[in-house]
């Protein structure tokens, strides 16, 4: 039987590493998860994860997070457009504080959100006469998910389009393009693949946050609980095997965003040189 | 369509680039600007289409004034070295471009325009490639569709940026080959931007040797390499011969 010979060395090492490595640290914890749901039985899996209240806190979670990678859609990808096209006093702070969700901890950010939007705090006491309540309200949750994921999206597009060639632009303008026709059917489906990528990793994130939404959120049941509370609350319960079954729920969820990003993914990048 | 450039100027903060350029191109002439790199010539064939802004002096279309017009209004053809093809569209879409951006009140029916397409497929050679993307296709033909697309809007004048630049010495020589017998059958005006001068000799009617920013000479392709103006022209031609 004859041997497959690679041209890079070490192909065996450290496929065997990364494959070591990737169970260890990925793989070992989904199965303690999967195991420790099973442990309950189906019947106590069912009833945790249909439970009335449980499933208020999906259409939150994943409802407004949704709306809120959406949102950082848009204004992430004029930020991106910015920050990679323009030169202007501030912008590297700017840039800088694009980053600041990555490191901040969540905490932090929730305490910050509350102590502004409160009803009697420094832009809550004037949203309030005007009938507009935010924390303690889904709106709430929204402005800390798309405050968590907006670098997201600012950091998969700008790249592309500070690697983008003018050329091209200028090819459209020849042909008679107007400048938003240029914009709109040739810069924006190059930057389709990328936006996609960061609006996923934004939705992802924004589904896991717990951190930056409980403060804001108030933890109203059937109205402001995200699902990484009910898990918290199944914890504080000692029910074990009910916060196993909430996060096996979640983990699924995650893995059909996921496969569903990457679908769109290799559809958005159909016409890209395949190797 | 004659081309009229008077006075024209244009620097890059203190680096002149284009410096008093006048030039009269007749309608259905093949101009080349030869000359080093650096020489101003891709940047005064930018200012042409409207790509780039002269500090001064003016450009007459037949007569008109387009000095201030953008690169969308003069709609000048322009062929880019680097293909400029858009990568995300088939070979079918990247020639219609330019045919579907028109108001719809003037667009063609989306008949004529398909005919267009097919009939510009048909004479660059590749029909039956139009479903292919750009990353599908080798260099020349690249260039090919990218020739086709500038010419399916009609352009009045054509304007090529070392359009062989990237190819290699075969599909270039081809490829130039095809350009002269094309300009031959529409007597299109054309300028293409070129530092190689056997390719300029070979292809245009008249050479615009451009050095510095400033044009050191205008003649027929005979007369520049038997007369050379100045000692710079004599060092260049001689650079390879």
């Amino acid at each position: 039987m004859s041997k497959k010979r690679h041209i890079l060395p070490g192909f065996n090492l450290s496929l065997g590493w990364s494959v070591t490595w990737l169970s260890m640290i990925v793989l070992l914890p989904l199965a303690a998860l999967i195991g420790k749901t099973a442990s309950g039985g189906w019947g106590h899996f069912w009833e945790t994860v249909t439970d009335p209240q449980v499933v208020a806190s999906y259409r939150i979670s994943f409802g407004i997070s949704l709306i809120a990678a959406l949102i950082n859609g848009v204004f992430g990808l004029m930020a991106a457009w910015i920050f990679a096209r323009y030169q202007f006093p501030g912008r590297r702070f700017m840039e800088a504080a694009t980053d600041l969700p990555f490191a901040l901890p969540t905490a932090v950010a929730g305490i910050a959100l509350t102590a502004l939007y409160s009803p009697n705090e420094w832009i809550g006491k004037w949203l309030e006469p005007l009938g507009i309540k935010i924390a303690f309200t889904p709106i709430g949750i929204l402005l800390a998910m798309i405050f968590i994921g907006f670098p997201f999206v600012v950091r998969s597009v700008q790249p592309v389009i500070s690697e983008l060639s003018v050329d091209v632009e200028e090819a459209a303008a020849c042909l008679g393009a107007t400048r938003w026709q240029t914009l709109k059917s040739v810069v924006f489906p190059t930057l389709v693949p990328s936006l996609l990528t960061g609006v996923i990793m934004a939705y992802g994130r924004a589904v896991g946050e717990y951190g930056s939404i409980v403060f804001i959120s108030g933890n109203i049941p059937f109205k402001t609980e995200i699902t990484p509370l009910m898990i918290v609350h199944k914890l504080e319960q000692y029910d074990y095997t009910g916060a196993a079954a909430i996060g096996f729920t979640m983990l699924v969820a995650s893995l059909l965003i996921v496969c569903a990003g990457n679908f769109l993914q290799s559809w958005g990048n159909r016409f890209r040189e395949r190797t | 369509m004659s081309i009229e450039i008077t006075a024209l100027s244009k620097s890059f903060g203190d680096f002149p680039a284009v410096n008093n350029v006048n030039l009269k191109v007749e309608t259905g002439e093949m101009v080349a600007f030869l000359g080093p790199s650096g020489s101003g010539k891709t940047t005064l064939l930018r200012i042409i289409a409207g790509l780039e802004f002269a500090d001064s002096g003016n450009i007459f279309f037949s007569g008109e004034d387009v000095s201030e017009k953008s690169a969308n209004e003069r709609k000048a053809g322009f062929v880019f070295q680097s293909y400029a093809l858009f990568n995300h569209m088939t070979i079918f879409e990247n020639i219609a471009f330019g045919l579907r951006v028109v108001p719809r009140n003037k667009r063609l029916s989306k008949q004529e325009i398909r005919e267009c397409v097919l009939s510009l497929l048909d004479t660059i050679q590749l029909s039956g490639l139009e479903n292919r993307f750009p990353v599908q296709l080798s260099g020349g033909q690249r260039q090919r569709v990218a020739f086709a697309r500038a010419l399916a809007v009609k352009p009045r004048v054509l304007l090529l940026d070392e359009p062989f630049g990237a190819l290699d010495a075969k599909v270039r020589r081809e490829l130039r080959a095809w350009l002269s017998e094309f300009h031959n059958k529409t007597q299109l005006t054309s300028l293409f931007v070129t530092h190689d001068q056997e390719e300029a000799f070979e292809v245009a009617n008249r050479v615009v040797i451009i050095h510095n920013g400033t044009i050191q000479q205008i003649g027929y392709p005979d007369e520049v390499r038997s007369k050379p103006a100045n000692s710079f022209i004599h060092d260049f031609l001689a650079l390879d011969i």
